[in-house]
C-alpha cells in the first residue's frame, strides 16, 4: 500500500511536470512576436495585394462605383487626393470608354512597422486597357504601395509608380 | 406497534452505509493516477497546439520576421543580378562568370533565353547594357530557401550610333542556400 501510494505520487508529479512545460511551451508559442509579425505580414500582403488590384480597375460604366471603392480602399493622402475627383475628371472617364482591369502578378512586403501598423509593398501589376471598339492592350507596371493597419484593417495609404530611374 | 418496526429498519440500513464507505472513495493511489492521466492529456494537447501555431506557414516564413537572413539574401540577390544583366561588348567574359557563379538550374535557362538576342546583337552594336536592382523585397524566407521580387532599372548604350535607351524590368527570383552563398534557381519575368 505504501509503496503504491509512493509510485502515484511519483507519476502524478512527473504528470504535472510534463503538463507545466507544455503548458509554457504554448503561452510562449502564443504570445511569440515573431509569430504576431509574421502574421501582419501575411495579412498586409493579402490584402494589399486586393487593394492594388481595386485601384488599378475602373470600368466607365460604374464611374461613381469605381470612384467609391477607391475611396473605401484607401486612406491617409492616398483617400484625400481620391476625394478631391471632381466632376470633370468623372466626366473624362466616361468619355474614355474604357474598361481597366489591374491584376497583380507578383507582390512583396519590403517593410512593416507592426506597432505603428504601416507597412510598404511591392507589386508588379498587369493593366488591361479595354476601349470600346478598339483591341485590349496590356501593359506591365510596377508600384510601391504604402499600407496602414486602420479599424477596418489594411488600407492604402499611397500607391506609388516606379517609372526607370526612380528610387 | 410502529416504534418497534422503525427500530427494526434502523439497525439494518446502518451496516450497509458502513460498509459501502469505503468502496465509494477510491484510494489515493488511484486518485492520484487519474489525475495524472488527465494532466498528461492536457499536456499533449498544449503541445500539439503549441507545435501547430510554430509549424503555421506564417511562423515558418521568415521573411522581415529574421531581420538579418532577410537583409542577407535581399543584398546576395542584388548583387548577383546587377552582375548578371550588365554586360559589356568588348567584357563578355565577367557576364559570363558572373551567371555560371551565381545562377543554377531553371534560372540559368530564363537568363539564356532573356540574354540571347543580347549576346547576338552585342558585339555589332557594340552594346553595354547597365543593370540597376531598384527596389527588392523577401516574399519568403525559409529552411535556405527564399524567393523575392525585384524591380530592375536597365539601360542599354549602343556606342555604333551612340544611342540610349531605358527599360523597366520585374522578376519573381528564386533563391537557395549553397552553403555560405545563395545561388539564384529560377527567374520569372513579371
Amino acid at each position: 500500500m505504501a509503496a503504491q501510494l509512493k509510485i502515484a505520487i511519483a507519476v502524478f508529479a512527473a504528470a504535472c511536470a510534463f503538463a507545466g512545460w507544455a503548458g509554457y511551451t504554448w503561452f510562449t508559442a502564443t504570445g511569440s512576436t515573431a509569430v504576431a509579425y509574421g502574421n501582419s505580414r501575411d495579412e498586409a500582403l493579402k490584402t494589399g495585394r486586393e487593394l492594388v488590384a481595386r485601384l488599378t480597375s475602373l470600368d466607365h460604366h460604374r464611374v461613381d462605383q469605381g470612384i467609391a471603392d477607391w475611396l473605401a480602399a484607401s486612406t491617409g493622402p492616398l483617400r484625400d487626393q481620391l476625394g478631391k475627383t471632381d466632376d470633370a475628371t468623372k466626366q473624362t472617364l466616361v468619355k474614355d470608354a474604357t474598361v481597366s482591369t489591374g491584376k497583380v502578378l507578383d507582390a512583396a512586403i519590403s517593410e512593416l512597422d507592426d506597432h505603428a501598423g504601416t507597412a510598404k509593398m511591392l507589386a508588379s501589376v498587369e493593366i488591361t486597357m479595354a476601349k470600346e471598339g478598339t483591341a485590349p492592350t496590356t501593359k506591365r507596371n510596377r508600384f510601391a504601395a504604402g499600407l496602414t493597419r486602420t479599424g477596418e484593417g489594411w488600407k492604402l495609404s499611397a500607391l506609388d509608380q516606379l517609372p526607370v530611374g526612380a528610387r | 406497534m410502529t416504534a418497534t418496526a422503525d427500530a427494526s429498519v434502523e439497525p439494518e440500513a446502518e451496516p450497509e452505509v458502513v460498509a459501502e464507505k469505503p468502496s465509494r472513495l477510491p484510494k489515493p493511489p488511484l486518485l492520484l493516477l487519474v489525475a495524472a492521466a488527465v494532466l498528461v492529456a492536457a499536456g499533449v494537447w498544449f503541445t500539439l497546439e503549441a507545435r501547430s501555431i510554430s509549424a503555421s506557414p506564417a511562423a515558418a516564413n521568415t521573411a522581415l520576421t529574421d531581420v538579418g537572413a532577410t537583409a542577407e539574401v535581399n543584398s546576395a540577390v542584388t548583387v548577383a543580378l546587377n552582375k548578371v544583366f550588365s554586360y559589356s561588348y568588348d567584357r563578355t567574359d565577367v557576364t559570363e562568370k558572373a551567371a555560371a557563379s551565381a545562377l543554377r538550374g531553371k534560372a540559368l535557362e530564363s537568363y539564356n533565353q532573356l540574354f540571347a538576342q543580347v549576346r547576338e546583337k552585342a558585339p555589332a552594336q557594340k552594346l553595354v547594357l547597365t543593370t540597376r536592382v531598384s527596389s527588392a523585397a523577401v516574399q519568403e524566407l525559409s529552411g535556405g530557401k527564399a524567393r523575392l521580387l525585384v524591380f530592375l532599372d536597365q539601360a542599354a548604350t549602343r556606342a555604333d550610333n551612340n544611342s540610349s535607351t531605358t527599360a523597366a524590368a520585374q522578376l519573381s527570383v528564386t533563391a537557395e542556400r549553397e552553403g555560405e552563398n545563395w545561388v539564384v534557381t529560377d527567374l520569372v519575368p513579371r
